[in-house]
């Protein structure tokens, strides 16, 4: 592969080295992660594909601070991972239960831009969440509860609350699955130009190897038992990418088919 | 017909009473009921307006509830700062857990000779014994409350680096309220029955003491009197609960 970072600014925002997880006590004791060593670029959109169980979501809570790793290092523009951070959002798989059932669609939103260091005004507060509504097209729903949305909605809503959260980083979990063809390619192009607008650093999860090669600026393929590193190739796709001819064009499919190989044999 | 059929619920409900009630006063008018255990119910009657009008019934029932209502908010706001602390310090709990079982058992009305040793008699010794009724329920569901609380609420806390409070404020306390209420309706309904019965036992107020007395200086009406407005303040107080549930449910 070339080493031609197409989207990243060429410093690492994200370095793992020798990540090792396990989980369990005992004879029980099972690897999950093991011997992860990668570089996320600043303002890079990295893509990770692996098969279910394969250790994709432990992955992202290793990288919010939510899960301590057992060996190897985790840094963010080289200091040590502590803890979680607003600097780096997460966006859970799991979006049901990710959002605050007694709040409304705006006020879980809001959450986003309260507590430490996201002192807005609250004139501008309110400015900020009816932008990120209108984003992610719930304007219409902004006074409703979580439990009278759909699947789709709810995950839109915790993707606006993470926007609202300002990070560098963003982490997202299989953000997408729950969604219609339609809804879903319109928010990758949305995710994909917020993204590089506002120069965030993302790393995507995902099932679907063509969301991976469409949005990624680089895909990192997972492979299970323990989960490690099976592949990595540069997307060398220029952006700004289209749904019909991105898809098309011979690169996506070289890639594709390069993937799902990779893929298929594990 | 929404109005009209709790209506007629309502008179068929009031048929049996009001059956045995009336049977009740022809026997006894008739000289077939001996009238120093079963006075004739317009007797009883006479005698509770009498406890209304003269402002008795509305002094011991503010003494009763006083008892009843502060034992209660005293073991709500203990029952649920400990509560939530063990719930979040599961360490914690597991060293005070056997105690809380051990505890738990104890019948308050036991720990009435305690109470009077500690306050003598009066509010304070009756908020003590009802306090300690109630504190139980309140505690074991806040605990559990806690323990059940989405972990991923927790997870979305961190990530947004709130201080102990906010998160305790803004995410625990509300997800585990549907279930606190639960352990707070379960300790107002002990809290009347404990308050009456340690007034009927000791603390000379309220209004097991006005029942007490009633009984003792050979007045069954005044007695019956008062048992109705005891029934009657119980009833109440479980309206009062029911609409905090369909409130509860609604939410
Ligand atoms: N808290 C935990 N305790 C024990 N095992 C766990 C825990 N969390 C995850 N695992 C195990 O780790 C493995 C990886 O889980 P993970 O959720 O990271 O997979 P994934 O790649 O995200 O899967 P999917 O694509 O289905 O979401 C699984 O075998 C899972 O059972
Ligand atoms: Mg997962």
């Amino acid at each position: 592969m070339i080493q031609a970072h197409t989207g990243g600014t060429g410093s690492a925002a994200l370095t793992l080295s020798g990540v090792s997880l396990a989980y369990g006590e005992g004879a029980r004791r099972r690897a999950i992660l093991h011997d992860l060593s990668f570089d996320v670029e600043a303002g890079e959109f990295l893509c990770l594909v692996g098969p279910s169980g394969c250790g994709k979501t432990t992955l992202l809570r290793l990288l919010a601070g939510l899960v301590r790793p057992d060996a190897g290092s985790i840094r963010v523009d080289d200091a040590p991972v502590e803890g979680p951070s607003r600097d780096r959002a997460i966006v859970f798989q799991d979006y049901s239960r990710a959002l605050l059932p007694w709040r409304t669609v705006a006020g879980n939103v809001a959450l986003g831009l309260e507590g430490p260091g996201a002192r807005l005004p609250g004139a501008l507060r309110e400015q900020r969440v009816a932008e990120l509504l209108e984003t992610m097209s719930l304007s219409h729903v902004a006074r409703h509860y979580p439990a009278q949305l759909s699947g789709g909605m709810q995950q839109r809503v915790q993707i606006a609350r993470c926007l609202a959260q300002s990070p560098r980083l963003l982490l997202l979990d299989e953000p997408f699955g729950a969604l219609d063809a339609l809804v879903r390619q319109s928010l990758q192009d949305e995710l994909a130009r917020l993204a590089k607008v506002e120069g965030k650093t993302v790393v995507f999860i995902t099932h679907d190897l063509e969301e991976a090669i469409y949005l990624g600026d680089r895909v990192i393929v997972l492979a299970a038992n323990p989960g490690r590193i099976a592949a990595e190739v540069q997307v060398d796709i220029p952006r700004p990418r289209h749904q019909l001819e991105t898809r098309e064009d011979a690169r996506f499919l070289a890639l594709r088919h390069q993937l799902f190989g990779l893929l298929a044999g594990h | 017909m929404g109005r009209i059929v709790p209506l007629r619920a309502a008179w068929r409900a009031l048929a049996v009473p009001t059956m045995i009630v009336l049977a009740w006063e022809a026997l006894a008018r008739a000289g077939q009921l001996p009238a120093d255990t079963l006075p004739p119910p317009s007797q009883i009657g006479v005698a509770g307006l009498g406890l209304l009008a003269d402002g008795s019934v509305l002094v011991a029932a503010w003494q009763t509830l006083q008892a009843a209502v502060g034992g209660l908010v005293l073991a709500a706001i203990t029952g649920v700062l400990c509560g939530v602390a063990l719930g979040l310090a599961p360490r914690a709990a597991r060293v005070v857990g056997p105690s809380i079982e051990a505890m738990r058992p104890v019948p308050a009305v036991a720990l009435m000779p305690l109470a009077l040793l500690f306050f003598g008699f009066g509010l304070s010794m009756e908020v003590a014994v009802v306090s300690f009724a109630c504190i139980w329920p309140v505690l074991v569901i806040t605990i559990a409350a806690v323990r059940g609380i989405e972990p991923r609420l927790l997870d979305v806390a961190r990530v947004l680096e709130m201080s102990a409070r906010a998160r305790l404020v803004q995410i625990i306390l509300p997800a585990a309220m549907a279930r606190i209420a639960i352990g707070l309706r379960l300790a107002m309904g002990i809290a009347l029955v404990v308050a009456v019965t340690v007034e009927i036992a000791i603390d000379p107020r309220g209004l097991g003491f006005q029942l007490m007395t009633a009984q003792q200086s050979l007045r069954p009406d005044l007695m019956y009197a008062w048992l109705a407005w005891i029934g009657l303040l119980g009833w109440g107080l479980n309206e009062v609960l029911a609409l905090f549930a369909a409130r509860g449910v609604a939410r």
